[in-house]
């Protein structure tokens, strides 16, 4: 059987096929590619996302005079602004108004309902162009086999352009935190055909939901399964790989309380908890419960027991464990917390967020509401971008469109934080000791973000090089800082602008001088 | 504690450790120009109703009190509607920030939350604060934060249906003098008021200025002996309504003063003071929320008389 001459659509459930079904499908060839063995021709195959202008020049019109006569916040930074910086992947000009118009308790309520915020335009043109982002994991390898670079590289696109141009800005933070959380790396073994699914219908669909919803979903997820090996989880041969992390990165956390006795016990309940392979045909990837694989003697866990003869429930129930746990609200508190609000939150902090989600029953948005309260967040402590935030903010910082969106997720790959490829299931660190070493990537983005091979488009006819210095320097410290730039940045900027020709080239480089900023660098 | 940090208009919390932004806010001092309006109060009226934020339910306070002794800086704020503890999460739980500024010196420690999150001006560098959302019933406790966002320790916050009360030890301030405060409180969905509205509030040791009756009245007290001796009467005991001092030493006590809200009867606060001296004194109550001033003198060599000023302030809301 030839897989090219297959349709999805002829076959059913209940088929079974051989491995000459999708040839080649295990065979080296199908090795993860890197973003760089992407070739030019893959690359230039798949279509980039046709936008509508509204959402990559809504400020186009604004003019020099009405950027000069906003009011200017003299370097002090106001609620207002935090809460975008911490809502958002770094707020853009027309954010400020919006949330000066509404109020911030407005403007966090629209965003804590994504559900009602209409991103019509932005999904109608990601649909059109990348098309394996509604398909089944089955249809993605039947169609994909031998160029598995193009669902790796539309997921890719899909993310960057959520995150650059959705307006559920709050919605693409939660479902990035959700990313690293329940890391299931793109480049595994199956994450190509098994991760986009998995983006979808576990972290987009439970991100704002309920925490227990959202854990039921990825241990479920035939990404997750296979990442952490859960498939070959079977009697008499317990593999405690995704037991192991559901405790420690998911749930509990590593002083959560639980010993190795309980990690061997819930392994012995995921026993056949495993998904259909690709010789299922169109239920590849799907979970399934195979009994033929479950340990049905009774088990421990936690103290709790699990009385012989349970099934697919004994998961079930382990799942119920752990989710209200004493340990788990303060842990996923805690993340939250240190995401949201950052490094280091207090005990009164994560106890009081803690409170939330035991009070709702783990209610992500009311813990994110919390969280992102005024008297909360008006205490948060300045945190360093990631790379992936920091590339992002500044695309749309400077409302940009992107025609070489290569260039940014090349940016992201060289600063360390392609989205999807981290390799361990903790995912992406979120921690200034662990990215500050990445310097030289940073400072290399911002000088080269202008550049015409760069793909970033930027049309601002209010920045013209016939305004004065400070005039330019006013504007950019508007659109780019929010109008919380320091005098020592404006120092510099100014004594570059001073000395550099009237040119598009210099007030390039001037924008990229504010971008590699401690300001900009922060949040 | 290190009330050497700097301050960070970058925003609230620890400042970020690059060279340059620390350069940065240096030089951002040189540019502001504070504002001491409200200064040397120890206390503060608030108007009801004067509240911001979109919701329909504000926290609206109206009266504000620092005062330091016994080795504390006790802080209270009174409310016009009944209020809830912050943990409780109701609409009416109580949320907000008390900002001290212990050196008196706006350019340490960081912005107030007073003037990050409205458009007032305190003048002040917060060095500490209290976050009153920390609050948990079990303990009855809040957060005492340092400047550079580390809990100093947990103090005790007394909850009223109306008002609270913070008392801070000095120790932990690392100051035995007047510190310099704003708040800022409201709701768990925005902060609805400020206070002062502008400027700040200076404690005052006990020694010097009693607060009475619901920290709304204050009352000094100076004196003048025989040998033209000069100096203000020191607190010896008190309770909410009634305080006595002494003027030689703590022993000799000379004077009980005791404000009464008589509105109930006749629509006035009222002033009572009985003395055991013929020393010349002035005692001066001083409303809070209405600026109003009563003063009560007498002459050196006089045995002083009682007062009884039934009629003493006639704003009893």
């Amino acid at each position: 059987m030839n897989a090219t001459k297959i349709s999805p659509d002829a076959v059913s459930a209940g088929d079974v096929f051989s491995d000459e079904t999708v040839p080649g499908f295990f065979g080296p060839e199908r090795r993860p590619p890197a973003l760089t063995e992407i070739s030019d021709s893959t690359r230039s195959s798949i279509r980039i996302p046709k936008l509508p202008a509204a959402l990559t020049a809504p400020y186009r019109d604004a003019t020099a005079a009405e950027l000069l006569t906003h009011k200017a916040r003299n370097g002090a930074d106001s609620f207002e602004h935090r809460l975008l910086q911490r809502t958002t992947m770094g707020p853009t000009f027309a954010e400020l108004e919006q949330i000066g118009e509404l109020g911030s308790r407005e403007y966090l309520e629209r965003q804590l309902h994504p559900e009602d915020i209409d991103d019509q335009g932005l999904e109608a043109a990601l649909a059109e162009a990348l098309p394996t982002l509604s398909m089944t994991p089955w249809e993605v390898l039947f169609q994909f086999n031998e160029t598995p670079e193009v669902p790796v590289y539309e997921l890719w696109l899909a993310t960057l352009f959520r995150s650059l141009y959705s307006p559920k800005q709050l919605f693409e933070r939660m479902v990035i935190f959700w990313t690293d959380h329940f890391n299931v790396s793109l480049l595994s073994d199956l994450g190509i055909w098994l991760k986009p699914a998995d983006d979808r219908d576990v972290i987009r669909r439970h991100a704002m939901g309920k925490f227990p919803d959202l854990l039921a979903a990825s241990a479920t997820s035939g990404a997750m399964l296979s990442y952490l090996t859960n498939d070959s989880n079977v009697k008499g041969h317990p593999n405690e790989n995704y037991a192991r992390e559901l405790m420690e990165l998911h749930t509990l956390g590593v002083d959560g309380g639980y010993t190795e006795t309980d990690v061997k016990e819930v392994a012995r309940a995921l026993t056949g908890w495993t998904f259909w392979d690709y010789r299922a045909g169109p239920q590849f990837g799907e979970f399934f419960f195979n009994p033929a694989q479950h340990d049905f003697e009774a088990k421990t866990v936690l103290g709790q027991t699990l009385p012989a003869g349970g099934g697919v429930e004994d998961g079930q129930r382990v799942l119920e464990i752990l989710v209200s746990h004493p340990s788990t609200p303060a842990f996923v508190a805690r993340k939250m917390l240190n995401y949201f609000w950052g490094y280091e939150p207090s005990e009164s902090a994560v106890e009081r967020i803690a409170g939330v989600y035991r009070d709702t029953g783990g209610d992500i948005r009311s813990m994110l509401r919390a969280i992102l309260s005024w008297g909360q967040l008006a205490t948060a402590t300045p945190k360093l971008k990631r790379p992936y935030h920091l590339i992002v903010s500044a695309v749309r910082a400077l409302f940009a469109g992107v025609e070489n969106p290569f260039f940014l997720l090349r940016a992201a790959d060289l600063a360390g934080q392609l989205p999807f490829t981290w390799a361990p299931p903790n995912g992406f660190p979120d921690s200034a000791g662990y990215w500050s070493g990445f310097v030289l990537p940073r400072w290399n983005f911002a000088a080269t973000i202008l550049v015409p091979e760069s793909g970033v488009v930027v049309d601002l006819p209010f920045l013209d090089p016939s305004l004065s210095s400070e005039e330019i320097r006013f504007v950019l410290d508007l659109l780019l800082l929010g109008g919380t730039m320091t005098p020592e940045t404006s120092s510099a900027v100014l004594e570059f602008l001073d000395a550099a020709p009237d040119t598009r080239k210099s007030l390039a480089e001037a924008v990229g001088l504010v971008l590699g900023s401690p300001e900009f660098q922060h949040y | 504690m290190n009330l050497e940090t700097e301050r960070t208009p970058a925003g609230r919390g620890a400042s970020i450790s690059l060279g340059w932004l620390a350069a940065a806010l240096i030089l951002s001092l040189t540019a502001v120009a504070w504002i001491h309006a409200e200064g040397s109060k120890a206390a503060v009226g608030d108007p009801v109703g004067d509240t911001f934020g979109t919701g329909s339910a504000p926290i609206d306070a109206t009266h504000f009190s620092a005062r330091t002794g016994d080795g504390e800086l006790v802080v209270a704020i009174a409310f016009a509607t009944t209020i809830a503890p912050p943990s409780s999460g109701a609409a009416n739980a109580v949320a907000g920030f008390i900002d001290l500024d212990v050196d008196a010196d706006a350019a340490t420690g960081n912005v107030a939350f007073v003037d990050f999150l409205t458009d007032l001006e305190s003048g002040t560098g917060s060095d500490f604060y209290v976050d009153l959302l920390s609050y948990r019933g079990a303990d009855g406790q809040v957060d005492l934060v340092a400047a550079d966002g580390t809990t100093t320790g947990r103090v005790p916050m007394n909850l009223s249906a109306s008002s609270l009360e913070v008392s801070i030890p000095l120790e932990l301030l690392g100051v035995d003098d007047a510190i310099r405060t704003t708040a800022i409180v409201g709701n768990a969905a925005e902060a609805t008021d400020a206070l002062p509205d502008g400027g700040f509030l200076q404690s005052t040791a006990t020694g010097d200025t009693v607060l009475l009756n619901r920290d709304r009245f204050a009352v000094t007290v100076d004196w003048r002996d025989h040998t033209g001796t000069r100096g203000s009467g020191q607190l010896a005991v008190r309770s909410d309504d009634s305080a006595i001092f002494w003027f030689f030493n703590a022993n000799n006590w000379e004077l009980m003063v005791k404000v009464l809200n008589g509105c109930g009867a006749n629509q006035h606060f009222w002033v009572f003071a009985a003395a055991t001296t013929d020393v010349e004194y002035t005692l001066t109550v001083t409303d809070t929320v209405t600026g109003a001033v009563r003063t009560y003198f007498n002459p050196l060599g006089i045995a002083a008389p009682a007062t009884t000023d039934i009629s003493a302030f006639n704003v009893c809301s």
